[in-house]
């Protein structure tokens, strides 16, 4: 594809979505609602197929643990947001004098990670809806097949209650050429930086997230976490391990909130340990932790191995050479160092974990700390613990949007299963994540709140003499004597 | 029938518009509105009765302006809400919009 064609493609996609942006913006509340409802009922409708698609296009992840990301990203979702006010006025304090009304953003670009092609597209394109927004979906490239499809069935479920015509679009639906496909980047590029192109909300790996900010479209970007669990003494060991077991082997470990690395202190390592053995988890010996990490990370892209990625226990000890027991779950890898020097320290989407034993509290902080500061900066924590100011010190110490308490992180993070999080596929990293918001991203960040200020006086300020202003001689605190006098 | 129309000469011709259009109803009237704009110099859209305008509306006005080479398309009473439409989509841009 040419340079012009490429341009022409991108300003027909933009075009369509900003005439979709214009016909929402005159939408009730109550028609965007229907109109959400709708697609949610078709998301979840059609949950086993798109799962069933996401699988065996991308080989990646289970099947079934698949359908429960779409029950997520449909159903949980929708509960979410479905009494969200979004269109028109908001609300209306009368006391303060502010009332808000929400406006619509425009077109928003949706990148979709390769790991929860489906649920991520139902996900977004629901939050785009709920704020009368167009949205075009941009699948990865090996994920375009089943993104399509369920983009293609949101849209049908939209129109039928009469939507705007191109409220969802995809960027690219597999028919191109091998020139167009060979292309891609290039328009991409041309799309993310539409000067028409209202927001990104990227969630994929650390390249499409960096040349979503480097855009200058205003951009909501999730890449890598690196998730810590500490599971202190005061925690109740079978239930802390069993929980990280249902959270790192979900869809085998693909969210990006799932635990990379346990941490506990010597006193209780051995009994942690004995209860992953005793819940089929395994142990690597070292000649094992040096085979699989040599499988497991790629050393020349200083990132996991894109062949590890969502793969099973099974198919990752075959692919490494090594042998494990029959019906082992996850595969546990003592290490010593957190970095470049020690890559099972580094985030591993797959059912691999590495294992730290402390002498003490302050060393399985440390740890932590240095865990969540090697690429997993913003992202998540978590923590095993009944102890309150055990809670406090590590979510004070930990450098992350969401400290997940007692519960799978992976399903944790996510909202509305395990805790009342907003429920999200986009989960903000602040800004050591180079994110602008910590939040679970959703609809409220998909709205332009406009406020009407009504006449509220400062009366202490206007009570305040003139003179008061321009006299160098007033203290600063005689100034704020006069302004909060009577008002203290 | 969601419009009537005026033709003060052979050349000119007025569309009044009413109540939603939305998809549904500008199907029907799509080719309906080609065939009697097709051979005026000057099309104007009223749209006083109007409350909502669909995707397919603009793609109408579109091919209306083509039709008059943009120079002879405008719409007269337009509403805020409809207005704020056109300006987001650029509509405006390519035809004359008069309150």
């Amino acid at each position: 594809m040419s340079n012009i064609q490429s341009d022409s493609k991108v300003e027909i996609l933009i075009k369509k979505a900003t005439d979709a942006a214009a016909v929402f913006s005159q939408l009730t509340q109550e028609h965007t609602d229907r109109i959400v409802k709708a697609v949610y009922q078709a998301g979840l409708k059609n949950r086993v197929k798109l799962a069933k698609m996401a699988v065996e296009e991308t080989k990646i992840g289970v099947w079934q643990d698949k359908v429960i990301k779409n029950v997520v990203g449909s159903l949980l979702v929708y509960e979410d947001i479905k009494d969200m006010k979004t269109a028109g006025i908001i609300s209306d304090d009368r006391e303060l004098g502010i009332m808000e009304i929400a406006q619509p953003i425009g077109p928003i670009l949706a990148i979709i990670p390769v790991t929860n092609p489906t649920s991520t597209v139902i996900f977004k394109i629901l939050i785009a809806l709920k704020t009368r927004n167009p949205v075009i979906i941009s699948p990865h490239s090996k994920a375009i097949k089943s993104s399509v499809e369920t983009a293609r069935i949101c849209y049908e479920a939209a129109l039928s209650e009469d939507a705007p015509e191109n409220c969802i679009q995809w960027a690219r639906d597999g028919s191109e050429s091998a020139e167009e496909a060979a292309n891609h980047r290039a328009h991409s590029k041309a799309l993310m930086s539409h000067p028409k192109l209202a927001l990104i909300l990227a969630t994929g790996g650390s390249g499409i997230v960096k040349a979503a900010y480097a855009s200058g479209t205003p951009a909501y970007g999730v890449g890598a976490g690196n998730v810590p669990v500490f599971i202190d003494k005061s925690a109740k060991i079978p239930f802390a391990v069993e929980n990280i077991l249902i959270s790192k082997t979900f869809d085998n470990g693909t969210i990006c909130a799932s635990e990379q690395a346990v941490v506990v202190e010597k006193s209780i390592a051995k009994e942690v340990i004995e209860e992953f053995k005793k819940q089929k988890g395994y142990f690597l010996t070292e000649d094992e932790v040096v085979k699989v990490e040599k499988f497991a990370y790629d050393k020349e892209r200083d990132s996991m191995s894109e062949f590890v990625v969502g793969q099973s226990v099974k198919r990752i000890a075959e692919l490494a050479g090594i042998n494990i027991p029959e019906g082992t779950r996850l595969l546990i890898a003592h290490q010593k160092k957190v970095g470049k020097d020690a890559p099972l320290s580094s985030e591993i989407l797959c059912p691999i974990i590495a294992f730290y034993t402390a002498d003490n509290f302050d060393t399985a902080l440390s740890i932590c700390i240095d865990l969540n500061f090697h690429g997993g900066m913003g992202h998540s924590a978590s923590l095993y613990a009944n102890d309150k100011q055990v809670i406090e010190r590590f979510a004070m110490e930990m450098n992350a949007g969401r400290i997940v308490l007692n519960s799978p992180s992976s399903q944790g993070g996510v909202g509305g299963i395990y805790n009342k999080l907003h429920t999200s596929l986009t989960l903000g990293c602040g800004t050591t994540g180079k994110n602008i918001t910590t939040d679970n991203v959703t609809a409220l960040h998909l709205m332009n709140i406009q406020r009407v200020a009504s006449r509220r006086e400062n009366i202490r300020l206007f009570k305040l003499e003139k003179d008061l202003f321009f006299n160098e001689a007033i203290s600063v605190s005689e100034f704020e004597n006069k302004y909060n006098e009577n008002y203290l | 029938m969601s419009f009537e129309f005026v033709k003060p000469d052979s050349s000119k011709v007025i569309f009044k518009f009413d109540g939603r259009l939305d998809t549904i109803k500008c199907r029907e009237l799509d080719e309906k509105v080609v065939e009697k704009a097709k051979d005026c110099k000057t099309i104007v859209f009223d749209l006083e009765k109007v409350s909502y305008v669909s995707s397919s509306f603009l793609r109408i006005c579109s091919i209306c302006a083509q039709l008059a080479n943009s120079g002879g398309f405008s719409f007269i009473n337009v509403s805020p809400s409809i207005r704020k439409v056109f300006k987001i989509s650029g509509i405006d841009n390519l035809i004359k919009a008069e309150v």
